[in-house]
């Protein structure tokens, strides 16, 4: 069935995919990911940071990292035990927002997703599923693309994640439900705004 | 060249006096068993049976006597050991390990015979049927027509007219929603359903009750979370122009007296139409022993294609019925003002159908003919049994649906929760982890769900093809999901 619920499990699912069994070094930023152990907990902790002096980072290399850090997991269960860990330090979402106007439709699990934008003109995203490794999931995208700007989230392909991925099969539910995303995110009010000036 | 079994119809008779039964632990082995027990070969063999003639794409060197060894292995191998072997997409690993497909109730795997089958048509006489005279439009016109008697002979139809070819199960449902229902119902009439049903099976008299006013009546679940039969009994009246129900639940695994519940339904002056995906695939269904007056199905479901349907009607309904979808086919004569039609079943298949795919269901049928629909039937209830058990021995686990006994059956399949883990959590770690396919969601049963109390489940549902190891693969695999779970979260 077609779905944005199931989109955000199928196109990060393919990080639980590794079609190369040997490692390869992870898009680390040392010193601080040689001191943190999650290195894309590092990134995505360093670039919500609204005191950082640098800008923030692409969304496009959060992929990159994000990929990188779970290719270098060689065993499916290593991979869902990380997702599992990201899932645990997800913020939680108010109950407030866990209505069905948040609801991203979906059959395979609940999830929710919660949309602004900030003072600065960046956007935010809050999210939450009763299926842990979907929360995982929410917890990836979120981690990648709270705190960029609108046109950096519409502008992202996640042919991207594919192309990184190598995984064809899904390439046309993936468009699909990248389309059911994208209307979400039209939804919100803020998006509408940019695109009117 | 595509399989084709020349065996009388086994739905209604049994080989078992032509030929002597193997002594063995298993229930007598028909004869065909013997015919599928050596491994799938890619060359065509024929091979002559007294007057018939087998002939068996996946298969070759079969013996026309059963050997001392033949019968050796007839009578340890289980069906689903015998016929896995015809069915290549079962034979690959996936994440690293064995698959074992436990999600039939979503669709079926396909033999040989049926992508040979298809292969063959759109190889060598590919054409549009009913429209041409050459050689390629009348061979195509004869195996699509061939393939609706098949049909028609696999649940006892009167005759091949009262088959109509849909896309799917879904479509037949709404054909006759939009078709019988819009000219038949009117305003206080009475559709009764169950909550069990497929959403395919209530969102068209939902949107037929919007135009013409009819009210659904819904009958809920025992506590033994079947279908409550004497409610139905209850709520018939002579306001019920129509009583839709699923002969075997995707979700509950339950199977209701169809039988029954025609009697008392027609008692009223009342319609049946019975959702036959999860039994036409799995048992012998007689729609002239049901007397049922609407039954659809699913290709896709029973080992043929997709893109496929089955809608039965009686054919003095089917004739009185105007059509669903106008275009070419389904008409007789076309003027610039007006339309004359069709007989059925021409008249409910407008355009170009899908020709390859009903030829491809043909052969379905021929090839789970000949393995016997009682004899899978009688496969799966054992695997049925087996599963069920084997589940409910994990204390954390709630199935739901019946417990089976010797007065309730329940079809092969479990949904199931496992407290405080998420079904999807539990069908992916299932995936990765052990190859292994189950589905997670609310199964399109949404009401069924809401009614007991929860937002999804899991389920595993088998076929002939499966066995007792994959249900130990998938219960040990199950174990080591909820150990993971529980020691992490």
């Amino acid at each position: 069935m077609n779905s944005a619920s199931s989109h955000i499990l199928r196109i990060p699912s393919q990080l639980l995919q590794n079609p190369n069994p040997n490692p390869s070094r992870s898009f680390l930023r040392a010193p601080k990911c040689a001191q943190n152990p999650n290195p894309i907990c590092a990134a995505i902790a360093e670039t919500t940071s609204s005191s950082s002096a640098t800008a923030p980072e692409l969304p496009r290399k959060k992929i990159c990292r994000l990929v990188a850090e779970f290719r270098s997991l060689p065993k499916p269960v290593e991979r869902v035990k990380r997702l599992l860990h990201y899932a645990g330090i997800l913020p939680p979402l108010a109950d407030s927002d866990r209505v069905p106007e948040s609801r991203v439709t979906g059959c395979t699990a609940q999830v929710w997703l919660v949309v602004s934008m900030d003072g600065e003109g960046r956007m935010r995203f809050a999210a939450d599923s009763d299926s842990e490794i979907a929360k995982g999931f929410c917890s990836c995208l979120i981690g990648v693309l709270d705190g960029a700007e609108p046109e950096e989230v519409l502008r992202l392909r996640m042919e991207e994640l594919e192309a990184r991925g190598r995984r064809r099969s899904s390439r046309r539910e993936t468009r699909g439900k990248k389309r059911d995303a994208e209307a979400q995110l039209s939804n919100i009010g803020w998006i509408r705004r940019l695109e009117n000036k | 060249m595509a399989f084709s079994c020349h065996f009388p119809s086994v739905s209604h008779q049994s080989l078992t006096k032509l030929f002597y039964p193997f002594s063995s632990s298993y229930p007598p082995l028909p004869v065909e068993t013997v015919f599928l027990r050596i491994p799938s070969f890619n060359r065509f063999t024929s091979l002559k049976l007294g007057r018939r003639r087998f002939s068996h794409a996946a298969t070759a060197s079969i013996s026309s006597s059963p050997t001392r060894e033949n019968q050796e292995e007839a009578e340890t191998a289980s069906l689903g050991a015998i016929t896995r072997h015809d069915f290549p997409i079962l034979h690959q690993e996936v994440n690293g390990s064995r698959l074992v497909y436990l999600d039939n109730a979503a669709t079926s795997q396909k033999p040989t015979a049926v992508l040979k089958a298809l292969h063959h048509y759109y190889e060598t006489y590919n054409s549009n049927v009913h429209r041409g005279i050459h050689f390629l439009s009348a061979k195509a016109t004869d195996e699509y027509e061939l393939a609706r008697k098949k049909v028609a002979a696999f649940i006892n139809a009167s005759e091949s007219r009262e088959i109509v070819f849909t896309r799917n199960a879904t479509e037949a449902i709404n054909l006759v929603a939009y078709s019988w229902g819009v000219s038949n119902l009117k305003s206080g009439d009475e559709i009764l359903l169950t909550i069990a049903e497929h959403h395919s099976a209530i969102v068209p008299w939902q949107l037929i009750a919007q135009k013409t006013g009819a009210i659904l009546k819904f009958v809920s679940l025992t506590e033994e979370e079947i279908p409550d039969i004497e409610q139905l009994k209850g709520l018939l009246s002579k306001k019920t122009k129509l009583v839709v129900a699923h002969h075997i639940s995707n979700a509950l695994g339950s199977i209701l007296p169809i039988r029954e519940i025609a009697v008392w339904s027609h008692d009223v002056g009342a319609k049946v139409l019975v959702d036959a995906c999860q039994s036409v695939p799995h048992m012998v269904v007689d729609v002239q022993h049901l007397d049922v007056d609407f039954l659809v199905a699913s290709s896709h479901k029973m080992c043929g294609p997709t893109g496929v349907g089955i809608l039965y009607g009686r054919s003095n309904i089917l004739s009185a019925m105007p059509p669903f979808l106008g275009g070419g086919e389904m008409i007789s004569d076309v003027f610039l003002d007006h339309s004359t039609y069709a007989e059925p079943p021409s008249r409910f298949e407008a355009g170009t159908p899908a020709i390859g795919e009903a030829i491809g269901l043909g052969a379905a049928i021929d090839y789970l003919s000949c393995i016997g629909m009682q004899k899978i039937h009688d496969y799966e209830m054992e695997l049925a049994t087996y599963l069920y058990h084997s589940l409910s021995s994990i204390p954390s686990v709630r199935i739901y649906g019946p417990v089976p006994s010797n007065t309730v059956q329940r079809a092969s399949l479990c949904a199931f929760n496992v407290e405080n883990i998420h079904p999807t959590d539990i069908a992916t770690f299932l995936d990765q982890q052990h190859g292994v396919a189950i589905r997670s969601g609310h199964h399109c049963a949404q009401p069924l769900h809401r009614y007991l109390g929860i937002n999804s489940s899991a389920r595993a549902s088998l076929h002939f093809y499966n066995t007792k190891d994959d249900i130990d693969t998938f219960i040990q695999a199950l174990r080591d999901a909820i150990n993971f779970f529980t020691s992490f979260l």
